[in-house]
């Protein structure tokens, strides 16, 4: 019979690569997997070889081999940037089958190096197909990556709702805030970068335009990283040195792969996972003490606030709005390691949202790895969702806090 | 006309593997369509004659190939003749040719081999009235390749009157004033000739 898997496993570790953000001696996707995966071993307090499963998107069987271990549960899933939040989801279900005790869900990823070292060390990336649709009726048409796609859904978000630039650009300004509490943000400072914390609306509105009505600072870095979690299951989780974050909710969806097939651009599918998630969990949105939103740009975290039942439909912005989702501010915090649009983002940012997570409700957000004081929350509860692709997939995880 | 486009959706598949179909080819695919009475469907005019001197894939290196792409100096794309021949035949004809389901009569973009609708797979070729009306749009202020060359260009999706939706570059507006473009506002289709195969739909305001 089938059984609600919610609680049925945990986050017991969060880790990093050694180094992260602008590596300046460079890094392959591999170094930075193994870094993390080492890393996170040693908190937990196993080794590699005790990892009954592996989850990488697209390197699960690389990885296998790499460390000589022989996983009974393998997972490549590799949908973009949610990829890990919906790993987690798979792996809590394999636990709640039975099939294995422990798991680790890897990212590594040289989006900064691997512009320098001519695309080289960063995996097999598959030839684009000419007979893929979107090579077809996309492609002679002048797009050049991610911004240019999610441009579109921010101006009809604008014609629907009324929103405006200056809206999302708040996002931008409430997200940098919490940079300035973590060390490690490569926009920490104007000392670590010329964008570096604190920033204006006025400062994201006068950036660089790239894909109107996207400007510079609605966008995301492009660095390197590594990380790790491991899931394990409900026994398991208060045997190893370190705090179990429980997986109370867990869900994934997708609407479409190219934007052409985007039926509504001012919604997507974390509409669905997310209720999904909450279901599970028995909880809703007004029970979130914290907001992990993928914020590839200002655009997604606006319209996935939304999504989550975080703020009414057209009104997502309003979360960041005034410092509200920023350090002491009135509202629930949101994106508190500096989000993908200064933190770090190696192009699949979800993994970062994790290991925030995990830190944020195992009460480690300032020592764990150099958060500053102020950077920990008193939260309880979080959601955490990723968004994959071209605003093409979600998954959303509920996380409760061990006590 | 469908005997003629069905060989071209399906170039290499002997009509006399399909086991039931009319009497000229054998498809299936059109044996039991249901045509509205409004339908226009595509002729042998508008899809011209049905031998095709080259296939339609660019990886072929003629002398004239390479003068054209000189000229086009952007993303020509390589079509897939399974599924869409049709519609790049219609576009060399300068006619919006459209897939749509003869069992629930509901056109879909891009074009498949079965109807996202219904899931039924009879599906027919006919010319669209090639308006519609910006859904959304951006402006590309960084671009690669020869569409660097025309920053601040207009990208937009395209609601097709008979339904369903197209990408395109939008022209007929200003790059450099965002504010004078509407979602909503009617667009008609237009076609450019890129090289000798193959002729790109662009949409412009009216």
């Amino acid at each position: 019979m089938p059984t609600n898997p919610s609680m049925a496993a945990a986050i017991v570790g969060a880790a990093e690569s050694n180094k992260i953000g602008y590596i300046e001696e460079g890094a392959t996707n591999m170094t930075l997997f193994i870094e993390a995966i080492k890393n996170v071993c040693d908190q937990v307090g196993i080794k590699p070889s005790d990892i009954e499963g592996i989850a990488a998107p697209g390197y699960a069987n690389a990885l296998a081999e790499y460390l000589h271990i022989r996983p009974k549960w393998i997972d490549t899933t590799s949908v973009g940037g949610c990829s890990f939040q919906m790993q987690v989801h798979h792996a809590m279900a394999a636990i709640n089958a039975g099939i294995l005790d422990i798991a680790v869900v890897a990212h590594g990823e040289s989006g900064y190096s691997a512009r320098k070292n001519n695309g080289k060390g960063r995996g097999p990336r598959p030839a684009a197909d000419p007979w893929a649709p979107a090579a077809m009726f996309e492609g002679p048409y002048g797009l050049s990556g991610p911004p240019s796609n999610y441009s579109h859904a921010f101006t009809r978000h604008m014609h629907r709702y009324g929103s405006s630039q200056e809206d999302f650009a708040q996002i931008a300004v409430t997200t940098r805030d919490w940079a300035t509490l973590n060390p490690r943000a490569v926009m920490h400072s104007k000392e670590t970068h010329p964008a570096g914390g604190p920033i204006t609306v006025e400062d994201v509105m006068n950036s660089r335009i790239i894909s109107w009505p996207l400007k510079l600072l609605d966008c995301c870095l492009v660095t390197d990283h590594g990380g790790a979690v491991i899931v394990a299951s409900a026994e398991r989780a208060r045997s190893f040195k370190t705090k179990p974050v429980w997986i109370a909710g867990a869900a994934e969806a997708i609407s479409h792969t190219s934007m052409i097939e985007m039926d509504d651009y001012t919604r997507t599918s974390a509409w669905q996972s997310a209720e999904t998630a909450y279901t599970m969990a028995g909880m809703g949105p007004g029970e979130m003490e914290l907001a992990m939103i993928y914020d590839s740009f200002t655009l997604t975290a606006g319209i996935t606030a939304e999504m989550l039942r975080l703020t009414p439909l057209g009104e997502g912005p309003s979360l960041w709005a005034d410092g509200k989702a920023g350090p002491g501010g009135s509202g629930i915090p949101v994106n508190t390691n500096g989000g993908g649009l200064s933190f770090s983002h190696s192009g699949m940012y979800g993994m970062m949202l994790l290991i925030e997570a995990y830190r944020q409700l195992s009460g480690t957000a300032e020592d764990g790895v150099h958060g500053l004081p102020g950077k920990q929350t008193s939260a309880k509860t979080a959601i955490v969702n990723g968004t994959g692709g071209v605003l093409s997939v979600t998954g959303t995880l509920v996380l409760v806090a061990d006590d | 006309m469908t005997a003629e486009v069905d060989r071209l959706m399906r170039p290499g598949i002997p009509c006399a593997a399909v086991a039931t179909g009319c009497a000229n080819c054998s498809s299936v695919a059109h044996d039991v369509q249901v045509t509205p009475p409004t339908t226009r469907h595509v002729s042998q005019s508008v899809m011209g004659p049905v031998k095709r001197t080259r296939p339609l894939s660019r990886d072929r290196g003629s002398k004239e190939r390479e003068r054209t792409l000189a000229d086009y100096n952007k993303p020509i794309p390589d079509p897939d003749p399974y599924t869409t021949g049709p519609f790049w035949e219609g576009a060399k004809a300068g006619k919006l040719v459209l897939p749509r389901c003869t069992d629930c009569n509901r056109t879909h973009f891009y074009p498949r081999n079965i109807c996202p609708f219904c899931y039924s797979m009879n599906i027919e070729w006919y010319e669209a009235s090639g308006e519609g009306w910006i859904q959304t749009f951006a402006v590309q202020h960084r671009a690669m390749g020869g569409w660097a060359d025309e920053t601040p260009f207009v990208t937009a999706f395209i609601d097709l009157k008979e339904g369903d939706r197209m990408f395109t570059v939008l022209r007929g507006v200003d790059g450099n004033k965002p504010e004078d473009i509407k979602c909503g506002t009617p667009v008609k289709v237009e076609f450019e000739k890129v090289n000798d195969d193959v002729s790109i739909p662009f949409w412009r305001v009216v």
